[in-house]
């Protein structure tokens, strides 16, 4: 583990800093992330997570810093992401059946058609979330849970080596949410992970590293020795956060 | 009247096809600043002395290019963009036809719509450019679905989603400069609405659905209104958009009381 070298890296941030409005929102970040990592970024609402996620993502450019994903820039490294986005922010009334959502993460340039290939990638993507039969559906008539699996299946339809979910089961009934989890656990076999969350209860049993960011990172390793972090950070006690969480989850923390 | 029909049926194909994108897109209002801007193109039309709709056809898309670009680049709210380029425009067009000498008699027809004096070189110009935009729909059909239903995922998967939406946002221009003489400069907001919220009472599944569907509905109402006008009298533009609305509120009560039909 600690003989790791460059082509396992598949995440960088060097001393990130944004800002907006002369806000700070991140403050001098430094985040690695290895290949095969299961990593949760937790911090509190406000704390800059979407921002971090932005910037990750090339959407956004920070003020200071360098970014490298795989090794290069956000907007070349970004096509080997699948990103899920939050799926409460999603207008359900849209026209599109499910395949067709998850058909745009196919997307190779203009003047070009979607080939059988790329339908065959959904169709596998679709089954591997178990949501092939519900491919002729309209979105609004999916449950948070549901559309939420769709919205995986179309982050995997990229054929990502690296994975980032933002805040992927808010608002989503707890056993949606744990079948959510235990597929995530199968994925995790085949790519690297990033979940970006605010609650750290749910996930914490699945993840291997905890980052806990509030405008800066206070803490970036393996998740047990990160919880009295989270107290610091959060200034409550961590069995309030970990509410759904038995102890004997927790392991050892000092 | 065969005119009439003629453009009541080239206007109807843009708005199914526009419409859907302007209202599942949420540009309304964009679209409603770009069709007031256009009336800077009709005075200067009036001035120089060729066809207004020509001549609206620049203010119309460049201001829909330069609302989408302030939009992007700048931290203006899009909301006073929206007001500057719409009074804007209207401001431009009063002072050209203030300049020329004279009332302007047909002032009123672009404002308001007359479509039973559109002439053959408007139906001409109206054919022009469904084509363009039912091309440009054809070629970027999956781009504009794309961004339409998510466009920061767009972006990370490599869609160029700044250029297509001014690209989307020029095809709202023309489709405006086509429904100009049907419903005026004031009132085509209700053809670029109407026919989809009716048809979308009914039809969720996709865009290009709900594009056919909302054409179709559109023909059928404007022919009718223009039938009722005809018949008793009345301001074309102003009846189209009464009969749009009494047919909205009917869709709206069917599908709330008769939910199997959906």
């Amino acid at each position: 583990m600690d003989h790791t070298n460059e082509t396992e890296m598949v995440l960088e941030l060097k001393d990130v800093q944004a800002s907006f409005d002369d806000n700070i929102v991140l403050d001098n970040v430094n985040l690695s992330v290895k290949k095969n990592d299961f990593l949760a970024i937790i911090g509190p609402n406000g704390g800059g997570k979407t921002t971090l996620l932005k910037i990750i993502l090339g959407l956004l450019k920070p003020d200071k810093g360098t970014i490298k994903v795989f090794g290069k820039n956000p907007e070349k490294g970004r096509s080997l992401i699948g990103y899920l986005p939050q799926y409460s922010l999603f207008d359900r009334d849209f026209p599109i059946n499910v395949f067709d959502v998850v058909l745009t993460a196919r997307y190779n340039r203009v003047f070009k058609r979607y080939s059988d290939e790329d339908k065959n990638i959904v169709t596998n993507a679709l089954k591997s979330v178990g949501m092939f039969d519900y491919r002729d559906r309209q979105i609004g008539n999916l449950s948070g849970g549901e559309l939420q699996r769709v919205l995986l299946a179309r982050a995997l339809a990229r054929r990502p080596e690296l994975l980032i979910l933002d805040e992927p089961t808010v608002s989503i009934d707890m056993k949606a949410q744990n079948s959510f989890y235990e597929l995530l656990l199968k994925i995790k076999e085949t790519m690297t992970i990033i979940i970006v969350t605010h609650d750290i209860g749910v996930i914490y049993p699945y993840i291997d590293k905890i980052a806990c960011l509030n405008q800066k990172i206070y803490y970036h390793g393996p998740k047990e020795k990160g919880l009295h972090k989270i107290e610091e950070m959060y200034r409550m006690p961590v069995e309030l956060i970990l509410h759904d969480i038995p102890h004997r989850f927790l392991g050892e923390h000092e | 009247m065969r005119n009439a029909i003629i453009a009541a049926i080239l206007a109807s194909v843009v708005c199914g096809i526009i419409g859907t994108y302007i209202v599942v897109k949420k540009i309304v209002f964009i679209s409603g600043g770009i069709s007031h801007a256009s009336f800077g193109g009709v005075g200067l039309g009036y001035l120089i002395g060729i066809n207004p709709l020509i001549t609206a056809i620049p203010f119309a898309v460049l201001s829909a290019v330069s609302v989408g670009i302030i939009n992007r680049k700048t931290k203006i709210n899009e909301d006073a963009i929206i007001g500057v380029i719409w009074s804007v425009g209207m401001a431009l067009g009063l002072i050209f036809i203030s300049l020329k000498q004279g009332y302007a008699p047909d002032l009123f027809s672009y404002l308001f719509g007359s479509i039973l004096t559109v002439t053959h070189s408007d139906l001409i110009l109206m054919s022009i450019l469904d084509v363009i935009i039912i091309t440009i729909v054809y070629l970027f059909y999956k781009e504009f679905l794309s961004i339409s239903f998510d466009e920061e995922f767009s972006t990370v998967v490599g869609v160029p989603t700044n250029a297509l939406y001014l690209l989307l946002l020029s095809m709202v221009a023309l489709s405006i400069i086509v429904l100009i003489r049907v419903a005026g400069i004031i009132l085509v907001l209700a053809l670029l609405t109407m026919p989809i919220l009716i048809s979308r009472q009914f039809i969720h599944d996709n865009l290009r659905n709900l594009m056919v569907s909302s054409s179709i509905i559109s023909a059928i109402l404007v022919i009718i209104g223009l039938l009722v006008s005809y018949t008793l009298d009345l301001i074309p533009g102003a009846t189209i958009v009464l009969i749009l609305s009494i047919a909205f509120i009917f869709a709206f009560l069917i599908k709330k009381y008769i939910p199997n039909l959906s």
